[in-house]
């Protein structure tokens, strides 16, 4: 049996995904058009993974993530694969970004694992002995599709919900130990949340891994209440810099784990280490930072890659301020848990 | 125009791909203003005269110079910033809040409407049908739900000088032009303001005709009441209760522009049939056609279109 893990105080992470090398978007558009095979393909994904995880570890993260290189976006990659999804067409979600907003219309089948590869992947590439797959939640895939099939949205999360537990099943045999479920719709619908929260449990039960639930760009007023009800979710990990760390008092009596956000990802400014230390030192008041891991707000992908990787290298120096103060208390490492 | 109904299309269009490297070039500043205000005045007339060819005869300019209902409308307002990105109501979409330095007023160019003024003139010159247009801009409530205050503002004092300040002098240059304003509201229905009771009182300064269009929900009653006679209510039947204002037009948001699945057109049949009493109706999608994919969109104007001719339209 392994022994208990443990990670050094302020451990920090992504949240997912993380620019595309050029290379890859050449490579990609020569698929495309049919130039190259899939094999040729594949490996330029798998030296992309490399390329990027050596990336965040260069800049001193410590919980690397693939980059999410072989996904165009969080959702369609997974309605692609689930069978009873088409696409019509992209859709505007700000600015000038879009994704392919997928529509259900037949009964959703599990197709077999879809993240595994990835995960083991990543695993084998990667210097650390923790990693971080994330997976799109069941209720921010059906919020982000249309339903021409199912009677009701609940139905169609819960179809969702046992598939998405099937993968988790499925990373977990492969030895997956931080899974991230990512539902950045949650609190999107109110009236929906109770019912919402109770198939993300459905989606997570039974799953013997150290589950984290990636919420941004949300009401966290409306979050906060059903925290507790999330059993096997550890840790939360939260948008804060965009919000420039208002309303940080929300989170007094969190009692789970916090992924604290402390970089803007839509903003193209590299952020200073001393700007980072002062948001940590912000939320220390409200959070323990045995409970505190530190991460961007969001995925990275819209970025530029030198800039993503400036922004991961000021995200770990700014760590490092709060650490050397910590390390003075005697608080210099942390326990990788699975449960909180 | 003397249609009893007519088709009309509400905020943004879906936007080509082709516009979309175009606004990604912009953004990179591989292209300047000029070039994308050529690029969305191509793209742009394309679209309407599609629509118009379906028999679409209100048309704006779908909105393919703004990157939300409040960018870069509020950067004509004096003492205001663009804020952060916040969720647009229930929805995968999201806009950037304003933050509200000091008092509102419009600055003395109000380079950005201008430009959308510009664009629309343009169109309607190429078009050859008889539409009319109107200009899709946020309403005070709405504004002020999305907007991070840092003076002292009421709820109340803000209203007031949003629609003083910013919404007549922006009514009275779209009216010279011979363009409506379409005010979007949907503060006024979702219910998560304390309305002010003198909200109409306030709203009847705009003396003008206008569209005010309310989406997810329903307008409280008393508002609906008091609105004034130069008011054409936009109401949401898709997912609000059915309400008549008492003005002699009303515009009916009877499709629902946030799922792809079609309506069967005797369903929206039966919907319209408690509007029988109005001298004209418009009927639209119930809120913008940028939650769809540019086909469904165009495939649900066509249905609006089937719908008037079915019941008698030209």
């Amino acid at each position: 049996m392994r022994g208990k893990r443990t990670l050094r105080i302020l451990p920090t992470s992504v949240i997912g995904s993380y620019p595309r090398p050029y290379w890859l978007r050449r490579m990609m558009k020569l698929r495309k058009a049919g130039k190259i095979d899939e094999e040729r393909m594949r490996e330029a994904f798998d030296d992309a993974v490399t390329a990027v995880v050596r990336e965040q570890e260069t800049a001193g993260v410590d919980i690397p993530s693939d980059g999410e290189q072989r996904r165009d976006e969080m959702v369609e990659y997974f309605a692609e694969r689930i069978k009873g999804f088409v696409f019509y067409g992209p859709v505007r979600v700000w600015g000038n970004n879009y994704f392919n907003k997928p529509a259900v219309v037949d009964k959703l089948e599990y197709p077999g694992p879809m993240t595994v590869d990835e995960y083991l992947y990543l695993k084998r590439v990667s210097t650390r002995e923790i990693v971080k797959v994330t997976i799109t939640g069941p209720y921010t895939i059906a919020d982000w599709s249309f339903n021409e099939y199912y009677d009701s949205k609940e139905e169609l999360v819960r179809e969702l919900s046992k598939i998405i537990n099937m993968e988790l099943r499925k990373l977990v045999e492969n030895g997956a130990a931080f899974i991230q479920i990512d539902e950045p719709a949650l609190t999107t619908h109110p009236s929906e949340m109770e019912w919402a929260v109770e198939l993300i449990n459905m989606a997570a039960a039974g799953i013997d891994a150290k589950i984290g639930l990636h919420v941004c760009y949300s009401n966290y007023k409306l979050l906060l209440p059903y925290v507790e009800d999330m059993n096997n979710i550890s840790q939360f990990a939260l948008e804060f810099a965009n919000r420039k760390f208002t309303d940080l008092d929300i989170m007094k009596g969190f009692t789970k784990e916090l992924g604290f956000g402390v970089i803007d990802v839509h903003s193209r400014r590299v952020e200073s280490p001393q700007e980072v230390a002062k948001a940590i030192e912000k939320i220390m008041r409200y959070i323990d930072p045995q409970m505190l891991y530190i991460n961007p707000d969001c995925g990275l992908k819209l970025l530029k890659r030198k800039t993503a990787a400036k922004k991961l290298e000021v995200m770990n120096q700014g760590a490092e301020i709060i650490r050397n103060e910590l390390r003075k208390k005697g608080i210099d490492s942390i326990e990788f848990r699975k449960r909180v | 125009m003397n249609d009893r109904y007519i088709v009309a299309l509400t905020g943004g269009f879906p936007r080509t791909r082709s516009y979309a490297r175009v606004m990604s070039k912009y953004l990179k500043e591989r292209v300047d203003r000029k070039t994308l205000y050529n690029d969305a005045k191509e793209q742009t007339l394309k679209i309407m005269k599609r629509l118009s060819a379906y028999g679409v005869s209100l048309l704006n300019d779908g909105m393919y110079l703004t990157d939300d209902i409040f960018n870069p409308f509020r950067e004509d307002i004096e003492n205001t910033e663009t804020g952060w990105l916040v969720r647009f109501y229930e929805n995968n979409n999201f806009v950037r809040n304003i933050i509200v330095k000091g008092p509102i007023s419009l600055k003395e160019k109000t380079e950005r409407f201008d430009e959308r003024l510009a664009l629309i003139t343009e169109i309607r010159s190429s078009l050859e049908s008889s539409s009319i247009f109107r200009l899709p801009v946020p309403g005070p409530l709405t504004f002020f739900e999305y907007s991070h205050i840092e003076t002292n503002y009421t709820l109340q004092s803000f209203i007031k000088d949003y629609v003083e300040k910013i919404l007549v002098p922006l009514a009275e240059k779209a009216w010279d032009e011979k363009v409506y304003l379409e005010i979007h509201e949907p503060a006024l229905s979702t219910g998560a303001l304390n309305i002010p009771h003198n909200y109409s009182t306030i709203m009847g300064t705009l003396e003008y005709d206008y569209f005010l269009k309310t989406y997810f929900g329903t307008p409280p009653d008393h508002i609906v009441r008091s609105l004034t006679d130069n008011v054409i209510l936009g109401i949401d039947l898709v997912e609000g209760r059915k309400i008549k204002p008492r003005s002699n037009s009303v515009e009916l948001g009877i499709i629902d522009s946030r799922n792809t699945r079609m309506e069967k057109i005797e369903k929206l049949v039966q919907k319209v049939s408690d509007y029988t009493r109005y001298s004209r109706t418009y009927f639209s999608t119930n809120t913008f056609l940028e939650f769809l994919p540019e086909k469904i969109a165009y495939r649900k104007m066509r249905l609006l279109c089937r719908l008037k001719r079915k019941l008698g339209g030209m």
